[in-house]
C-alpha cells in the first residue's frame, strides 16, 4: 500500500506540476488548487499509465478522494499482477 | 508492470526560483530535437502541455522576434479543453503564438449563426471546426432512395457551406474544417460496405461532396485519414467519450494538434518550400566515390535497391507537386553527378534539382548558400540526410531548418519524410509548379550572368516579357496567395483575404488591382507582382505593392511604376503617394520609392515609427527605362 501511495503521489506531483504536493487519504479536489474537472481527466489517464491499468466508467464516477483511488488501485494492481 | 518505465520526456524541470528559464530551455530543446513527435500517450502529451502553459508567456516574450501571433477560434461537437492545451504546445513548436477562443461544448451552430456571439467578438483570423458524426443531422432511414440520400448529403453540405460564408463575412480569413471519420462500429455489419444508405457510405459521400464544393479559404484536415493511420480501433475511446465527451482517444491529441498546427503555420507563411537532400546512402545505397557506378544500389533486383528507387520516386512526386529540390553532398561535384548521368536505374534527374551542391564544405554553410541562392529563408528548408552527425549539426546551428530523422533502414525513409508533414500547404498553385522549373533555370541564368559583360547586357539577353493581365474572380486566389506569402518585397506588409480582394474588384470600389505575369527566355513565372491602388481625391495611393523574390533585380518594378503612372494620368490625378511600413522582413524595399524618383514627405502622425511616406507629382514624373517587353491584356 505504501508503495502504491508513493507512486500515486509522484503522479499527482507531475500532473499538477508541483513537487511539494503530499497526498493523504482524505484529500479531495478542494485541497488542490488546480484539481478541477478538466485536470481530473489528466489525472485519471496519468494514473492509468503509471499503473498500467484501466478504470471502468463506473469506477471513474465512484472516486471521491485520494483514499478511493488507493483502494481502487490496490484492487486493480493486485488483480493485474496475479493474472 | 509499468513502474519505472514512465517516459522521461514527461518531466520538465520543476518549479522554483530560476525554474522558468530552465524550463524555457527545456522546451526549446524539445522543439528543436523533434522530441514532441515521439510522445506516445495522452498522459505524456497532456503533462507536457500543462507544464508549457505555465511558462507560455515567458517563452513568447523570449522568442517574440521569430514568432507570429494568430487568433484562433476552436469549435467542436465534442469537448476541446484538453485538445486546446495540447494544440497550443504544438503551435508554439511551429513558431506560432496562439491566442485561442474556445466555444463551449457543442455550441458551434449558435456561435456561427449569431453575429453577437463570443466568437465574433473575439475576432479570430482562423476558425477550426472539429466535427464528429454525432454532429450530423438525422441520417436517412434504411432503404432511402438514392435521391433521398443525395438530398441529405446536399443539405448537410450546404449547412457547413452556410457556416463558412457567415464566418468569412464575420472576418475569419482561414477555416480549417475536419472531414468526418466514419464510425468504428458498424450496425449493418458487412452490409455497411454494400449499401449506399449505410452510415459509413453516407459519411464518405458527404466528405467527397464537401471537397467538391470547397471554397478557397477553407482547408480540410482529414480525421478519417488520421484515424486510419493510427488504427480506428485505437482512435476510438468510448469510455473517455462517455465520461468527458472527448472526440477521440487522447493518445492522438498530439498527432492531430501537430497536423492542424502545420496548417496554421502555413497560413502564417511559415511553411517549408525546399527539400535539401544528401546523396550517398540517402538517394542510393553506398558511396559513389568508393563503390562506383556498378557498386551503388538503386533499382530492381535487390531489395535495398528497390527501397532506394521507391524513395527516389517519392522525392520526385514531391518535386512534381512544387517542392524545390536541392542536392547537398560531401563529394567532388563530377563524382556526385555520375549516378544521374550513368546509372540506368535512377528515378531522379539532374534537372529535377534546382541546385546541385557537391563539395567538401560544412553542410551548415551549404544550407546557407542554398537558401541565399534560391532567395528563400532558411526556415523554408527541410534537411534530409542519413548521417546523424550532420543532422545534429544542422539542428544545433540552424534550428529554423526542418530536419527529418531518417531511420537506419532505407525501407523507412518515405515514412519518415511523409509523416513529418513538412509540406502541408494550403494551396497547390500552378505558379508553385512552374516555380521549381524556374529555379532550375535560374542556374542557367547564373551562367549567362557570368558570361555577360555587364548587367544590362545580361538583362537584355533574358528576353523578358511582362504582361499586365486582367484581374477577375479567377485570379483572386493567386493574388491573395501572392500578397500573403510575400514578406520581402511588400511595401506596407499587406495581408488580405480573398473576400477583401474580391471586394476591390466590385463596381463602385475606390480600388484598382494590377496583376503582372512575367516570363523570360528560360521560364514562365506566372503572376509575380500585384499592386492595389486606391483613388483618393486628387491622388493615387499605393495601398499594396508586392513582388515575388524570384523576379528581383530584373527591372520589373520600373515597368510596374510606369503602369501606375499611366493609370494616374488616365484618371487625371496629380500625385502618386507611396508608403513604406517596415516589417521584420521588408528592409529590401525601404529605398524603393526613392530609387523610383519619389520625394519623401512628412508621414502622417498615425503611422508607426520607421514608416516613410513618398510622393511623385505626375506632371514631372519620367518613365523609367528597363529591358522588359511590356504588353497589356484586356
Amino acid at each position: 500500500m505504501a508503495a502504491i501511495k508513493a507512486r500515486l503521489e509522484s503522479v499527482f506531483q507531475k500532473v499538477f506540476d508541483d513537487q511539494s504536493i503530499r497526498i493523504h487519504e482524505g484529500m479531495t479536489a478542494d485541497d488542490v488548487e488546480e484539481w478541477d474537472s478538466v485536470m481530473h481527466i489528466s489525472l485519471l489517464i496519468s494514473i492509468e499509465q503509471e499503473f498500467g491499468i484501466q478504470f471502468r466508467t463506473e469506477e471513474v464516477m465512484s472516486v471521491a478522494n485520494v483514499g478511493d483511488f488507493i483502494t481502487l488501485l490496490e484492487k486493480k494492481v493486485e488483480a493485474h499482477d496475479t493474472k | 508492470m509499468t513502474h519505472g518505465t514512465q517516459s522521461r520526456s514527461g518531466l520538465a524541470p520543476a518549479k522554483g526560483a530560476d525554474a522558468y528559464s530552465d524550463r524555457i530551455i527545456y522546451f526549446e530543446e524539445l522543439f528543436r530535437s523533434g522530441g514532441l513527435d515521439t510522445l506516445r500517450t495522452g498522459s505524456e502529451v497532456l503533462t507536457l502541455a500543462h507544464q508549457f502553459q505555465k511558462i507560455e508567456s515567458q517563452f513568447f516574450e523570449k522568442h517574440r522576434e521569430e514568432m507570429a501571433e494568430k487568433r484562433v477560434a476552436i469549435m467542436a461537437s465534442f469537448s476541446t479543453q484538453h485538445l486546446t492545451t495540447v494544440f497550443k504546445l504544438y503551435l508554439a513548436r511551429k513558431g506560432i503564438l496562439g491566442t485561442i477562443y474556445e466555444a463551449s461544448y457543442n455550441s458551434v451552430q449558435f456561435e456561427i449563426m449569431n453575429r453577437d456571439s463570443g466568437m465574433y467578438n473575439f475576432a479570430p483570423e482562423i476558425l477550426i471546426l472539429l466535427l464528429s458524426p454525432e454532429a450530423l443531422p438525422d441520417m436517412p432511414a434504411l432503404f432511402a432512395s438514392s435521391d433521398e440520400l443525395q438530398s441529405w448529403v446536399d443539405r448537410t453540405a450546404e449547412r457547413f457551406q452556410t457556416w463558412w460564408k457567415l464566418a468569412s463575412a464575420g472576418g475569419v480569413r482561414h477555416i480549417f474544417h475536419s472531414l468526418l471519420p466514419a464510425p468504428l462500429f458498424r450496425p449493418l455489419g458487412a452490409l455497411e460496405a454494400n449499401v449506399l444508405f449505410s452510415p459509413t457510405n453516407l459519411i464518405r459521400w458527404l466528405n467527397l461532396q464537401l471537397v467538391k464544393t470547397r471554397p478557397n479559404n477553407v482547408t480540410f484536415f482529414d480525421l478519417e485519414a488520421m484515424a486510419a493511420q493510427v488504427g480506428k480501433e485505437n482512435w476510438t475511446d468510448e469510455r473517455n467519450a462517455f465520461i468527458s465527451k472527448q472526440g477521440f482517444s487522447m493518445d492522438y491529441f498530439g498527432f492531430v494538434s501537430s497536423s492542424v498546427a502545420n496548417l496554421v503555420a502555413a497560413a502564417a507563411g511559415k511553411h517549408k518550400k525546399c527539400l535539401v537532400i544528401d546523396l550517398d546512402n540517402t538517394l542510393w545505397g553506398g558511396v559513389i566515390g568508393e563503390d562506383g557506378i556498378e557498386g551503388i544500389k538503386v533499382g530492381p533486383g535487390d531489395p535495398l535497391g528497390e527501397a532506394f528507387s521507391a524513395f527516389q520516386t517519392y522525392i520526385k512526386q514531391l518535386k512534381q507537386r512544387g517542392v524545390i529540390l536541392a542536392a547537398c553532398s560531401k563529394n567532388f561535384d563530377d563524382v556526385a553527378r555520375l549516378p544521374f548521368q550513368k546509372h540506368p536505374n535512377m528515378v531522379l534527374d539532374l534537372a529535377d534539382f534546382a541546385l546541385f551542391v557537391a563539395n567538401w564544405e560544412h553542410k551548415v554553410d551549404n544550407l546557407q548558400t542554398i537558401a541565399s541562392r534560391l532567395n528563400i529563408g532558411l526556415d523554408s528548408l527541410v534537411f534530409v540526410d542519413d548521417s546523424i552527425a550532420e543532422r545534429e549539426q544542422v539542428r544545433r546551428f540552424l534550428p529554423q531548418v526542418g530536419v527529418v530523422d531518417l531511420p537506419e533502414d532505407p525501407a523507412g525513409y518515405i515514412r519518415a519524410i511523409d509523416f513529418a508533414g513538412h509540406f502541408d500547404w494550403l494551396e497547390l498553385s500552378r505558379e508553385d509548379l512552374m516555380r521549381t522549373d524556374s529555379y532550375v533555370t535560374e542556374n542557367q541564368r547564373h551562367v549567362m550572368l557570368s558570361l555577360a559583360c555587364d548587367y544590362n547586357d545580361y538583362l537584355r539577353s533574358l528576353e523578358m516579357q511582362a504582361t499586365f493581365v486582367p484581374v477577375d474572380q479567377s485570379t483572386v486566389p493567386r493574388l491573395t496567395q501572392l500578397i500573403n506569402k510575400t514578406n520581402q518585397f511588400n511595401l506596407r506588409g499587406s495581408r488580405y483575404s480573398q473576400n477583401m480582394i474580391s471586394d476591390f474588384l466590385g463596381d463602385g470600389s475606390s480600388r484598382h488591382v494590377i496583376a503582372v505575369d512575367f516570363k523570360d527566355r528560360f521560364s514562365h513565372f506566372g503572376i509575380t507582382s500585384c499592386v492595389v491602388l486606391e483613388r483618393q481625391s486628387d491622388a493615387l495611393f499605393i495601398d499594396t505593392w508586392v513582388m515575388s523574390c524570384r523576379v528581383f533585380k530584373r527591372g520589373l518594378e520600373f515597368a510596374v511604376v510606369n503602369n501606375i503612372l499611366n493609370f494616374a494620368r488616365a484618371l487625371g490625378l496629380g500625385r502618386i503617394i507611396g508608403e513604406y511600413l517596415p516589417t521584420k522582413r521588408n528592409a529590401i524595399v525601404s529605398d524603393l520609392y526613392t530609387d523610383l524618383g519619389f520625394e519623401k514627405t512628412a508621414p502622417p502622425m498615425a503611422l508607426s515609427s520607421g514608416a516613410l511616406r513618398f510622393e511623385l507629382p505626375v506632371v514631372c514624373a519620367q518613365r523609367r527605362d528597363h529591358f522588359i517587353t511590356v504588353s497589356t491584356l484586356e
